[in-house]
């Protein structure tokens, strides 16, 4: 099989999953027990406009004709309006999706920078005190809830010493540093979880590279120990480290929503709270698809990176 | 392991890997070796405790855990008769912790349980057989992966409502396809080994030889990936909870807690400290102990981990 065939095959199989995801999605949605138009206008509405309400959102159709209009309404980014708001959910959720998408990548940054030093040292100092050290404070980071971690700060940074707000999301639109303050309480938060994941996976894939024969060669031949570590150790813990990045956004993401929830941001965490308590499926379903289809193919991305940068895989 | 006659029924499979699991002193002797380090007792002892006081909660704890008896907002310390204070209606902090804390654990070991057992066998399953069964088995585990608990939750919630049975399904349904590429790895690492070739030859069954050989050669890293599969089961619990997305308001949980916390966290810290002090006290003493099983299985880091 070719790299093309390979490609191809990854391509497939993602687009796989996603229609299986939205196909449970639909079957489940459907089975919810309850009528929608009696939840939207409640039991004692007017029959008549409950009628009209049905017709209006298709309940009243054979299921085969509301599952194809359905799929082809995903297939042009269409996921309806909203219950509550008749807004479409494709602006809605658009329209809230830079504060989600902001804590997320500053999150992650954090997180890089966190692990890729901590790592090293972990590694290249094996068993001693900056390791033992460096070990007990990721695993701390591992057992810490974001949202706690985030509470913490709070109380700190806009409690204590009043340096940040401790409310609401400045756009970026409205400049960098107004931006930064507002997210940088969360998206330390939720760094510092994703950090400690990440700098295990440093350390650990360090030190299996740390053994590696071509390390001794380096060293046999003289060559400059930093420059050992960093253009062949490095270079080569990176790759493997390359594939939790995808896995990790499942992980930021859950975080994220619930930092939303401790600083008061008005995001897709918010949006996807409000929306089950007002029982809005249609806004329900387009997070739910837009989450897994970036899930999907953000490790799609990662994976042909991996293969693309790593020497060991070729087709 | 020697035998006499090659166990051939389904029932002898099983039994004969019971016995294997309980006789594997090496197993055995890996789990013993986890408490001679630090990390390991550190650990071992942090989980026992917190076990116990879940477990006899009902005895240890002062108060009724929903009862509305004392003076809203006591800090920690200043009444003999609420040693960790009270919450914002008057309950009692440290009954309500100890009952959050059964919520944890039940939620912690069932759902991970759940998960271990039904992804084991169907990553047995997928790298026994390989081919079909194994491309058709993987997708569908693919599809479980692209859903992040978050959504699982989402849908559940949204669907079926709250309850414990519920937030079960969903951290197990979320870390099935974690157990289901752990033991189809393991099995891939094994299949072409000479032990699984003579058992083949010696005419047992694929049942006999899953149950009887594959199985308990995969102890090691299901142990340890149990373990630190409970830590994360019971953040997600939290966050659920914290969401408002967990088990009936009802119960008490830490995640819940700390939620309700938040909304007094400048004047009445010690409302969402505690429970989230908890949560952090009881995943650390899990992670730990996990990763002593880890070093003494010599299970290498995964990718996920």
């Amino acid at each position: 099989m070719g790299l093309r065939g390979y490609v191809l095959k990854r391509i497939a199989h993602a687009l796989l999953v996603v229609y299986l995801v939205t196909t449970v999605l639909f079957i489940g949605i459907r089975s919810v027990p309850g009528d929608p138009a009696v939840l939207i206008l409640g039991r004692d509405a007017d029959p008549a406009a409950m009628q009209e309400l049905r017709e209006s959102l298709g309940l009243n159709e054979p299921i085969y004709v509301q599952y194809v209009r359905w799929m082809s309404g995903i297939m042009r980014g269409d996921f309806g309006n909203s219950l509550f708001t008749n807004q479409p959910v494709t602006d809605t959720i658009f329209g809230l999706v830079e504060p989600t998408i902001s804590i997320a990548i500053v999150a992650m940054i954090i997180a890089i920078f966190i692990a890729i030093p901590a790592g090293i040292i972990s590694a290249v100092r094996q068993y001693s005190i900056e390791d033992d050290i460096v070990t007990f404070v990721s695993f701390i980071g591992l057992s810490q809830p974001s949202f706690f971690t985030g509470i913490l700060l709070l109380l700190i940074f806009a409690g204590h010493f009043q340096l940040l707000p401790a409310f609401g999301y400045n756009p970026i639109s409205e400049g960098i540093l107004p931006w930064l303050s507002s997210i940088i309480l969360p998206a330390t938060a939720a760094g510092i979880s994703s950090g400690a994941v990440l700098m295990r996976m440093v350390r650990s894939s360090m030190l299996d590279v740390l053994n590696e024969d071509y390390m001794r060669t380096a060293e046999a031949k003289g060559l400059d120990k930093n420059l050992i570590l960093f253009k062949h150790g490095l270079q080569n813990a990176l790759i493997p480290v390359l594939t939790l990045g995808g896995l990790l956004f499942g992980a930021l993401l859950g975080g994220t929503v619930t930092l939303e929830i401790v600083f008061g941001i008005n995001g897709i965490g918010r949006l996807v709270i409000q929306s089950i308590s007002r029982r809005d499926f249609p806004v329900i379903q387009g997070v739910v698809i837009i989450i897994a289809f970036v899930f999907v193919m953000l490790n799609l991305v990662v994976d042909l990176l991996y293969t693309a940068i790593n020497p060991k895989i070729r087709y | 392991m020697s035998h006499e006659k090659p166990p051939t029924g389904r029932f002898q499979g099983v039994v004969q890997y019971t016995q294997t699991v309980w006789n594997d002193s090496i197993a055995l002797d890996r789990i013993r070796e986890t408490t001679t380090h630090r990390k390991g007792q550190l650990g071992f002892l942090t989980v026992v405790g917190i076990a116990l006081l879940a477990v006899f909660a009902p005895i240890v704890a002062p108060h009724d855990p929903q009862a509305i008896d004392g003076t809203p907002f006591i800090a920690p310390g200043m009444t003999g008769e609420h040693i960790l204070g009270t919450d914002s209606y008057g309950r009692d902090i440290f009954s309500r912790l100890l009952y959050g804390g059964r919520i944890s654990l039940v939620i912690g070991i069932g759902a991970t349980g759940v998960a271990a057992v039904v992804g084991t066998i169907i990553g047995v399953i997928s790298g026994y057989y390989g081919g079909l069964v194994d491309d058709v088995l993987m997708r569908f585990i693919d599809a479980l992966w692209a859903l992040p608990w978050l959504v699982l939750a989402i849908l559940i919630i949204s669907i079926f409502g709250r309850s414990i049975t519920n937030v079960i399904l969903i951290i197990s349904i979320a870390y099935i396809d974690d157990f289901a590429r752990i033991g189809r790895g393991e099995v891939l690492a094994i299949r072409e080994e000479e032990y699984i070739l003579a058992a083949k030859n010696i005419g047992l069954g694929d049942l006999s030889i899953m149950s009887g050989t594959v199985l308990p050669n995969m102890v090691g890293p299901i142990i340890v990936q149990f373990t630190i599969f409970t830590a994360r089961a019971i953040l997600v619990e939290s966050a659920l909870s914290f969401l408002g997305l967990g088990v009936s308001p009802a119960t008490p949980t830490w995640g819940m807690m700390l939620g309700d916390g938040r909304d007094y966290i400048m004047d009445a810290w010690h409302i969402a400290i505690l429970p989230g002090l908890a949560i952090v006290i009881t995943t650390l003493g899990i992670n730990l102990y996990g990763d002593a099983l880890r070093d003494s299985f010599d299970v290498k880091q995964t990718r996920e981990d």
